[in-house]
């Protein structure tokens, strides 16, 4: 009977908890299943948040580029104009004015920061700004090449930066006497105002060519963010269903089958009853009830 | 001429007598241990009148135990077997209890800290995320504390546990040799008091219940007690002796016990003792507590060191090489040493160690990267120069680049690959303004699923594992224990049919014994009237 009351007392606590396990002792071994898919669960979780984290920053950098875009557009546009034989020297002298400006706003851009404060074309030195420019006006990139790779999965990586010296690319420039030198981004769109501003068309032409060339570096920068921002969003459906495949798994082996549990309960009322009932009559059975 | 009066007087005392057996055995139906006593009758002898035997009536022969060696020896040891599961039992239910629950388990502590590691990867310039980081990791720590000291507090109270049964069991040897001595005043076990025999079993089903004994009974009705059947194992109780038992217990190895047994003066240790509860209590600490304790240490460890190992081959984020973020002399302490060092969240360790830059004049197409970090705690800080006369060299020394394009400076290896051209160069530094650098603390966070342990497993696995174990040993008891209660019960079942007293049966010998007092009676009766008639004639 003692044994029947203790069992009736376990269905009852499972009943009340809902859990198959009131204690990890009832089964060991389920319960080291239920820690593991416990800990597999919780992982998922942690992948979801730094996705969630991946994502603002590469939001971010998608509305630097954008704009960045947008602005080279202008430029080139401007260049092809310049190109233009028919322009006076006062009228380019007002495209070098606009260039300028435009060219202070990429700065701008390729100092952005994220929502953390930081600063997203800097490679990973993102508590400095990416690119800094000295008192000559020189814009020289001060962060580094590192590219930050963060797990979104068990088993897939994603890029959260690229380096600004990628973005905002220096073009190769060939002189007269065919050496090849690297000129930066913003030097390049520097020199094209100055040779607006000197008339030199040879320059116009080449700058023309480079602002051309950088469009396209920026034009590849954006396709490569386009292919994180895919991952991030397929990553993100991935754990959805990954997350919901393990929550499955833990419900099977944590949560109680009422219906099974609800019988057997009733099951064990019912012998405790009988045990009790057999004890009632079997204790009356003496002889001395009939010796008068 | 036969007495009928007499014959009368005889039986009636004998009647009485039975009744009262009887009577004592109705009204100790429900005393422990009591073992139903049995009056036996015997015939007195006859008287010879010539050639004629005259039975002289009967008298009470002895008040005996109903009693059966075998049964109370079975019983013995089936209830140390029993007793021996019950300590099992509970002391493995409650470290599982605390090892595997879902919150208060190493489990849950591991998955926060690896998973805050992770977070912090995403974005290792935030404050807010380091100080998250150090937070879990304190979390760890306290958690690694926390359980070796629940584990224990299981130790000590195990400690208090063996020390209290053996101090029974000392007492109890006590008692049983004050018996044995009042047995011995009597030469026949037959002519022993019931309630004194009664007494010694008792005493001997308590000793069972505490550990194995084996029973060697004197004719007298006296016991030697032994721990093991074999001669020259401690005895517990002799004719004439009884034995102190006590405990020395070894902090340093915890689990671990000897029993001192201290039969002639000097304190021996003796491994006899099995079986019973203070057995069950032994197999607890040896096979559960000091594996798991050392288990649980064992990942202490391991967590510690390869968590420190990260830690020290890194930069933090004021761009000096981190130290240890955890005790490093877990190995020595274990899980209870287990603490965090660091509490200034710029010290956490998130960036790779070195920045390696190629001059930007570098014209050939050579990379110098670096590996794994060997040893040491070096701050390196040198420039790489390759020309095509000398080859590479580090400020003037020449150095050996083996045919892998590989070669170690200051404890790192490093790796070159690509053909370099002459002039070129490289400078190598601390990872300095590199707040967004996390390459060491991702490594930190995918040691989550990295098989670290020595059997190859990562710790949590290796952590449920041990937990399993421990369950599993707690379900084998639980099942032991099943069948035990089965064989104790058979047991106990078996003595109550021989010495229990049964209302029924001592109805019918009242009514019996009853029946022939009254009969006996009438002979007294008979005997006087027969008197009378005699006297009466006239």
């Amino acid at each position: 009977m003692n044994r029947q009351q203790s069992k009736i007392a376990e269905m009852q606590a499972k009943l009340a908890s809902g859990n198959q396990l009131v204690k990890p002792s009832d089964d060991a071994e389920k319960s080291g299943i239920i820690q593991r898919l416990t800990s597999a669960l919780s992982r998922q979780d942690s992948f979801e948040a730094g996705l969630d984290r991946a994502q603002s920053r590469l939001l971010a950098e998608q509305s630097a580029l954008m704009s960045s875009e947008n602005i080279l557009q202008r430029i080139r546009e401007l260049a092809v104009r310049a190109g233009n034989d028919s322009l006076s020297v006062a009228d380019k002298t007002v495209i070098a004015g606009e260039v300028s400006s435009l060219r202070d706003e990429l700065f701008a851009l390729a100092n952005s920061q994220d929502v953390n404060g930081n600063y997203v074309f800097a490679g990973s030195a993102v508590q400095s700004a990416a690119f800094v420019a000295a008192a000559d006006g020189t814009i020289t990139y001060q962060g580094d090449k590192n590219l930050s790779l963060v797990d979104v999965s068990d088993y897939r990586t994603l890029v959260i930066n690229r380096p600004g010296d990628e973005v905002f690319k220096p073009v190769a420039r060939t002189d007269g006497a065919g050496d090849t030198t690297s000129i930066g981004f913003f030097a390049a769109i520097d020199d094209f105002a100055d040779a607006l501003i000197a008339d030199n068309d040879v320059d116009i032409s080449r700058g023309l060519t480079e602002v051309s060339s950088i469009t396209e570096s920026m034009g590849i920068a954006i396709a490569d963010l386009g292919n994180r921002m895919n991952t991030v969003d397929s990553q993100r459906d991935v754990l959805a269903d990954t997350k919901l495949r393990y929550q499955e798994l833990l419900s099977n082996a944590e949560d109680l089958d009422y219906a099974t549990a609800v019988t057997q309960l009733s099951a064990e009322l019912l012998s405790l009853e009988a045990a009790q009932a057999s004890f009632a009559k079997i204790s009356q059975l003496n002889l001395f009830n009939y010796l008068r | 001429m036969v007495d009928i009066l007499n014959i009368g007087a005889g039986a009636t005392q004998l009647y009485r007598s039975a009744l009262s057996t009887v009577s004592n055995n109705i009204a100790n139906m429900n005393t422990d241990g009591y073992t139903r006593q049995v009056s036996a009758s015997a015939e007195n002898t006859p008287i010879q009148m010539g050639g004629v035997f005259f039975g002289d009536g009967a008298r009470l022969a002895s008040i005996t135990r109903a009693f059966s060696e075998f049964n109370e020896s079975n019983l013995r040891n089936s209830s140390s077997d029993l007793a021996n599961q019950d300590p099992m039992i509970k002391y493995t239910d409650r470290v599982v209890d605390i090892m595997g629950s879902k919150t208060a388990g190493l489990n849950s502590a591991l998955d926060t800290f690896f998973n805050s590691a992770r977070d912090l990867s995403s974005d290792p310039g935030s404050t807010t995320l380091r100080n998250g980081y150090l937070r879990d990791a304190d979390g760890l720590a306290v958690r690694f504390r926390e359980l070796a000291g629940q584990l224990t507090s299981v130790e000590e109270e195990t400690q208090t546990s063996i020390n209290s049964q053996l101090t029974s069991l000392t007492s109890l040897g006590k008692q049983l040799l004050a018996v044995n001595q009042l047995l011995e005043k009597n030469h026949s076990g037959n002519q022993q008091a019931p309630a004194l025999l009664d007494q010694r079993d008792n005493i001997l089903r308590d000793m069972a219940e505490i550990t194995k004994i084996h029973v060697k009974q004197n004719t007298s009705g006296s016991v030697e007690v032994r721990l093991d059947s074999q001669t020259g194992t401690p005895v517990v109780v002799e004719a004439l002796r009884s034995t102190e038992f006590s405990a020395t217990f070894d902090a340093t190895k915890p689990g671990q016990a000897e029993i001192l047994a201290n039969v002639y003066g000097t304190a021996n240790p003796t491994a006899s003792v099995i079986g019973g509860s203070l057995g069950g209590l032994i197999n607890f600490r040896t096979q559960i507590l000091a594996p798991t304790l050392a288990s649980l240490n064992g990942l202490a460890e391991v967590v510690a060191t390869e968590v420190n190992a990260l830690q020290t081959t890194a930069v933090d984020a004021g761009g000096i090489r981190g130290t240890n973020l955890f005790n490093a002399d877990v190995a020595t302490t274990g899980a209870a040493g287990f603490t965090l060092l660091q509490t200034d969240a710029s010290k956490v360790a998130a960036a790779g160690l070195l920045k390696i830059l190629p001059n930007a004049g570098n014209t050939g197409s050579a990379k110098l990267d670096y590996s794994q970090i060997a040893s040491g705690t070096a701050t390196p800080n040198f420039t790489l120069s390759f020309t095509t006369a000398a080859g590479y060299s580090i400020g003037g020394a020449a150095v050996a680049v083996d045919a892998d394009g590989g070669f170690i400076h200051e404890g790192i290896n490093y790796a070159v690959t690509g053909t370099p051209a002459n002039g070129d160069t490289f400078t190598v530094g601390l990872n300095t303004n590199a707040a967004g650098d996390n390459r060491n603390i991702r490594l930190v966070a995918q040691l989550q699923t990295k098989e670290v342990t020595a059997d190859g497993r990562t710790v949590s696995d290796s952590y449920v594992d041990m937990v399993n174990v421990v369950g599993a040993a707690s379900t084998l008891a639980k099942i032991s224990q099943d069948a035990l209660q089965v064989v104790y019960d058979q047991a106990v079942m078996e003595k109550d049919k021989i010495s229990g007293v049964s209302l029924d049966q001592e109805a019918a010998d009242l009514i019996r014994f009853q029946q022939a007092f009254q009969a006996a009676a009438q002979i007294i009766q008979t005997s006087n009237k027969m008197f009378d008639s005699i006297i009466g004639i006239r």
